[in-house]
């Protein structure tokens, strides 16, 4: 909120100065919670002072124009003026030869039409203080407090408190009690332990007696309107200018100037903290109730030609014919106060505030009644507040006020329960040693308070409904005592369970970087298309509010991230790239929930090694992917195996399936479930994607990797081993899986390994010939020739009786 | 017969002359005097002789064998003379590029993330994890934040059906961990974060860290001493100064944001501390008796402290990253800057 430092220091007893006397007062206000979010400054040309029009007679030579005398004092000058609500005695704004106007404007001693002007006669929007003009402006209301002899003459901007400094303080949430001037001084003075002036308003003489209201709060809408204020000032003059200190005041605060009843009721919301409306007596039907409305009701036009259709359980003001408010938080167009107006109803309330919570954003409109009532508004202020406003109204614009009449139900206001705080737990909690005196200095600065040897109870004033229970109070103390005073107290040693079984991210992270790949990090929400594209079969899960179409939908898988990080840093002509993400995808579950799994992915393209002068350059394939993922798995202990993808295009469960390759690409198994895929993306993506090369892609989840059963010794033989090779010739079709397969089949407790040493394709012949290297170990003796003889023709025999396959010799 | 030997060997020393390889010098030792040679038969052959020749045929054996043998081990000697000296002779240009010495990069938010973690469990806090997607219960009510309360207003929320939304804060985690272990505890939880909010300074979605302890007897002290640990630790710099500012945290309470003085400028006034020497690094307070009722602690007998910080903030201070758009652009020239 924006607080004027001059009204401020109207309530309280602040001495600044010097710009150096501000800076250190706003730096306190930040330590104490109140950050400075903008600071403006305000003044006018001193040029510009009190006048009086003595006579104003035609210009001779212009219809619309007029020629004044205006007078100040003993000097007189000749003003040449446009407006039409000039009168004798009038007192006004006069710029004289020189003054600089907000908007840049100088005045010069000039002619218009013959005539000679020397200066200015000012409207509002020419001294800055409204947005269009309204006719000069009229000062003559300074007659009715001030002896008008002082009053003319003096300059204009100390009339409307300039200069000044607006400071916009960020007001937290839980400090609805402080956004008025006079509440904000209070605890400037609690805070800084200055002299503060209570507010007190008078009673206005009640000139009308015969009205009589009767505003009603329905039970069921007791509790959360406790209190309902209802006044009648009959026979307002609306049509007057809103007196300039209150449209300076109001400027000052970011509050538009409307007309001034309305001005008025503002001006004491920011002075006193109260949201006030106004309603036109003419538009109202019969008695004010105030009720939620039962169902969907009718549809209204509010202040701010905004129509809405009122939901359930709106708090409403309403006559006996129609909704007239929306509680709290805005009135309705056609019972709003305007310029013609002249009796008028003032409505001045206590709602609670969960009553008016939400309902700005329900109805997507914003009040500043509304954002006071949501934050809270103290229960006592309505009946000072209706009187202030009152009495200003009567004073600037006349009429004849009724008594107050009220709904109140005491029983539902809120209660003023004492906290009772302990010493101990108090300095316990802060890391302080205070005395009981200190603390009990400290919180009789907020209200009296009652000590015994052990605690301190004190009392909230209704103001202060932030402070509820007693950490509330501690943390009262610790701000105005101050937290540097708090020392740092050293760390206690605290015992650590040991994780490191778990292989975990780091060790995964930092095998991905050796092997040349780029960590990224990219948006959990992607574009509907790309969801569309590589998960056409899932639901997709659409935030209600995305930031824009293209981060929209929330990512089942990293390729997207990967494949578009890919395509941004093609543009810089890359010929290798490596990436892998870890992060976590979502997507609903069977029954609906939100399922979110922890995935690792990566993409591979374009060559294999950087240009090179002893190797030549080639293309990566999978088998370079696949080479990363063996060692990863083979770090993590676990038993991956690699199954061709083209098995699993119709499984339910595999909906990644399409993205892939059907050829080239694998599904990864564990324990006989799928944890993921690796392989080339399918070509037909490709080219949707616009990408002009194959990428590799893998992804598969985190946690099947994570949980590394605990590294035991094993002994190990340490007799030789021997290696044979066999050669033979097999249909193409064949794959290694089957080969090995059938070869375990023989349970060859002694045959350690199979490596396949080469493989050579015989197009023409549609055949293949594999070259694959068995090594034999005992961990008891040394073979003989006999022995393994009898092994490899086991093996020859086998892979025969499996598989069409031809030997060659060996 | 001694005809014979001498032939042999005179034959044995010949080729033993002219051998240029070691598997060459192999071949000669093992025809000459390996278990099938004409020399070893000579020797099973000793029985067979007239025990009066036996000896002197014998030591002609023995003295054709010792020959063969030392000429073997010679040449040997020879070759490997050869072998060292063709060896040095051969010379490279160690100028030329090594071959794949590709390597990749550590993205430098998981960098730091890394960093924060090392020190907090160094510091006897143990890691803590929650989900992205939260309800409503534990991104709000259980934090002290009813249903349209104004503090919700504090976090552009990226709102998902009726119930839960993408967690705007890792604070969540707070009331996971004490729901699932009983106090003591000390956790640290970094994640990602969302709000929708998108600008210069601000990503709809960044990375936070939340710690808390719970214990008997924790004072506001305690989480002083606690945060100046890890800030001097985490800047690598001793002696940094500590400012605490009351602010408001529905789920703490007293609640106070924390600055450190300008570690560009060592408080001196720069431009990244905007000349007023500090920086706002993290929001900190001590458990509100009502999130602790949330999380079924009993607070007459346990209380807490709980902070939480920006991962970006940090790593951008640390590593003098000005745009924090470049985080999430993964471009490769950027990440390549983090080996």
């Amino acid at each position: 909120m924006k607080y004027s430092l001059n009204w401020i220091k109207s309530f309280v007893d602040l001495k600044i100065q010097s710009q150096s006397e501000l800076d250190t007062f706003l730096d306190k206000m930040a330590i104490d919670g109140f950050e400075t979010e903008g600071i403006e400054k305000y003044d006018l040309d001193s040029n510009i002072v009190v006048a009086r029009i003595h006579n104003i007679k035609k210009h001779p030579n212009a219809d619309k124009l007029s020629v004044c005398e205006v007078c100040v004092n003993s000097e007189s000058y000749k003003i040449v003026c446009g407006a039409k609500n000039l009168y004798p005695n009038m007192l006004v704004a006069l710029a004289k030869i020189g003054t600089k106007l907000p908007g840049g404007l100088k005045i010069k001693k000039s002619k218009i039409r013959d005539e000679v002007s020397e200066g200015m006669l000012c409207s509002a929007s020419e001294l800055g203080l409204a947005e269009k003009s309204d006719g000069i402006m009229d000062l003559t209301y300074l007659k009715s407090r001030e002896n008008q002899n002082s009053i003319e003459g003096s300059q204009f901007k100390s009339i409307i408190d300039f200069p000044d400094s607006v400071v916009d303080f960020n007001i937290t949430p839980d400090r609805g009690n402080v956004l008025s001037h006079c509440a904000f001084a209070k605890e400037i003075s609690i805070l800084n332990n200055l002299n503060h002036f209570e507010f007190k308003s008078n009673s206005v003489e009640i000139k009308d007696t015969k009205t009589a209201l009767n505003p009603k709060v329905e039970n069921s809408a007791k509790k959360s309107c406790p209190k309902y204020l209802l006044r009648s000032i009959t026979q307002v003059d609306n049509q007057k200018q809103t007196p300039a200190f209150i449209r300076s005041r109001l400027i000052k605060s970011g509050i538009n100037c409307i007309n001034p009843v309305v001005d008025i009721l503002n001006y004491v919301m920011v002075e006193l903290g109260q949201p006030m409306h106004a309603f036109d007596t003419k538009s109202i039907s019969g008695n004010i109730t105030v009720r939620f409305a039962q169902s969907n009701e009718e549809k209204i036009e509010l202040i701010n030609h905004n129509t809405v259709e009122i939901k359930k359980d709106t708090l409403l003001i309403v006559d006996e014919k129609k909704p007239v408010a929306i509680a709290g938080v805005m009135g309705t167009l056609n019972t709003a106060v305007n310029q013609q107006s002249s009796d008028i109803l003032i409505e001045c309330a206590y709602f609670d505030s969960k009553a008016i919570a939400g309902k700005s954003r329900l109805y997507n409109l914003s009040s500043d009644a509304a954002y006071r009532y949501e934050r809270g508004v103290d229960f006592n202020l309505p009946e000072i507040a209706i009187e202030r406003a009152s009495e200003l109204i009567i004073q600037y614009l006349g009429g004849n006020p009724s008594e107050i009449f009220s709904a109140i139900c005491n029983d539902n206001l809120p209660k003023l329960k004492p906290i009772c705080l302990d010493f101990e737990k108090t300095n316990q909690v802060l890391g302080l040693s205070l005395s009981n005196q200190e603390i009990e200095q400290i919180l009789s600065r907020i209200a009296q308070t009652k000590t015994t040897e052990k605690n301190i109870t004190l009392t909230p004033p209704s103001s202060r409904y932030d402070l509820r229970i007693g950490a509330d109070l501690i943390e009262e103390i610790v701000r105005i005592y101050g937290y540097q005073k708090i020392k740092n107290n050293p760390l206690k040693v605290l015992s650590h369970k040991n994780n490191s079984n778990q292989f975990n991210q780091k060790r995964i992270r930092d095998f991905f970087v050796d092997r040349g790949y780029n960590e990224v990090i990219s948006y959990s929400f992607i574009s509907p298309d790309y969801h569309n594209l590589l998960h056409s079969s899932t639901k997709p899960i659409i935030l209600d509010n995305p930031i824009s179409v293209d981060k929209s939908v929330m990512r089942d898988s990293l390729l997207s991230g990967l494949i578009e990080t890919y395509k941004q840093n093609k543009k810089y002509k890359t010929d290798m790239s490596q990436f892998f993400e870890m992060g976590a995808c979502f997507k609903y579950a069977d029954d609906n929930k939100f399922s979110q799994t922890e995935k690792i992915a990566g993409l591979l393209a374009g060559k294999r090694y950087a240009r090179n002068w002893n190797h030549s350059q080639r293309e990566v394939d999978f088998f370079d992917l696949k080479g990363d993922l063996e060692s990863i798995f083979e770090f993590a202990g676990i038993k991956v195996n690699f199954e061709a993808i083209s098995g699993y295009s119709s499984q339910k469960n595999s909906e990644n399936v399409e993205v892939f390759h059907p050829n080239q690409s694998a599904v990864l198994k564990l324990h006989d479930q799928i944890i993921g895929y690796a392989g080339f993306i399918n070509p037909e993506i490709i080219k949707t994607l616009e990408i002009d090369e194959g990428i590799l892609v893998f992804e598969f989840n985190l946690e099947s990797i994570i949980h590394k059963s605990a590294m035991q010794f094993k002994s190990f033989s340490r007799f030789p081993i021997v290696k044979r090779d066999l050669a033979f010739l097999v249909p193409e079709n064949t794959t290694a899986s089957e080969i090995y397969q059938s070869i375990h089949k023989l349970q060859i407790k002694d045959l350690i390994d199979i490596k396949i040493f080469d493989v050579y394709s015989d197009k023409s012949n549609n055949e293949k010939s594999i070259g694959i290297e068995l090594n034999f170990q005992s961990d008891k003796e040394t073979f003989t020739d006999e022995f393994i003889q009898k092994m490899l023709q086991n093996i020859i025999e086998q892979l025969t009786t499996d598989l069409p396959v031809k030997f060659r010799d060996f | 017969m001694n005809t014979q030997v001498q032939e042999l060997t005179q034959s044995a020393l010949e080729k033993i002359n002219q051998a240029k390889s070691q598997a060459e010098i192999n071949d000669i030792k093992a025809f000459y005097i390996g278990k099938n040679s004409f020399i070893s038969d000579q020797f099973k052959k000793l029985t067979e002789i007239s025990p009066e020749k036996r000896s002197e045929f014998g030591k002609n054996i023995n003295e054709a064998k010792k020959v063969i043998e030392n000429a073997l081990i010679n040449q040997t000697k020879v070759l490997q003379d050869i072998k060292t000296q063709q060896s040095l002779s051969q010379k490279i240009d160690v100028t030329l590029p090594g071959r794949n010495s590709q390597t990749g990069s550590v993205h430098i938010l998981s960098r730091v993330n890394q960093i924060i973690e090392d020190i907090f469990i160094s510091m006897g806090f143990s890691l803590a994890k929650g989900p992205e997607i939260e309800s409503h219960y534990y991104n709000f009510e259980a934090l002290n934040i009813p249903e349209f309360h104004p503090a919700r207003d504090m976090h552009d929320t990226f709102y998902l059906g009726k119930s839960h939304v993408l967690r705007t804060h890792t604070s969540p985690v707070q009331i996971r961990a004490m729901e699932t272990t009983k106090p003591p505890l000390a956790i640290f939880a970094p994640g990602k974060v969302y709000r929708c909010d998108s600008d210069l300074t601000h990503s709809p979605m960044f990375h936070q860290v939340e710690g808390l302890l719970i214990d008997k007897g924790v004072s506001f002290a305690d989480l002083r001493g606690v945060l100046q640990q890890f800030l001097e630790s985490f800047f690598n710099q001793s002696k940094i100064k500590l400012r605490f500012r009351s602010s408001y945290f529905p789920f703490t309470e007293p609640s106070a944001e924390v600055d450190v003085s300008c570690v560009i400028c060592a408080g001196r006034g720069c431009r990244t501390c905007s000349n007023t020497g500090w920086l706002e690094v993290l929001g900190s307070g001590m458990v509100h008796p009502n999130v602790l009722a949330y999380a079924g602690i009993d607070s007459n007998q346990y209380n807490g402290f709980a902070f939480g910080m920006g991962i970006e903030r940090l790593a951008m201070l640390r590593y003098g990253i000005d745009d924090m758009r470049l985080l999430f652009e993964n471009n490769t020239r950027f990440l390549n800057q983090f080996k």
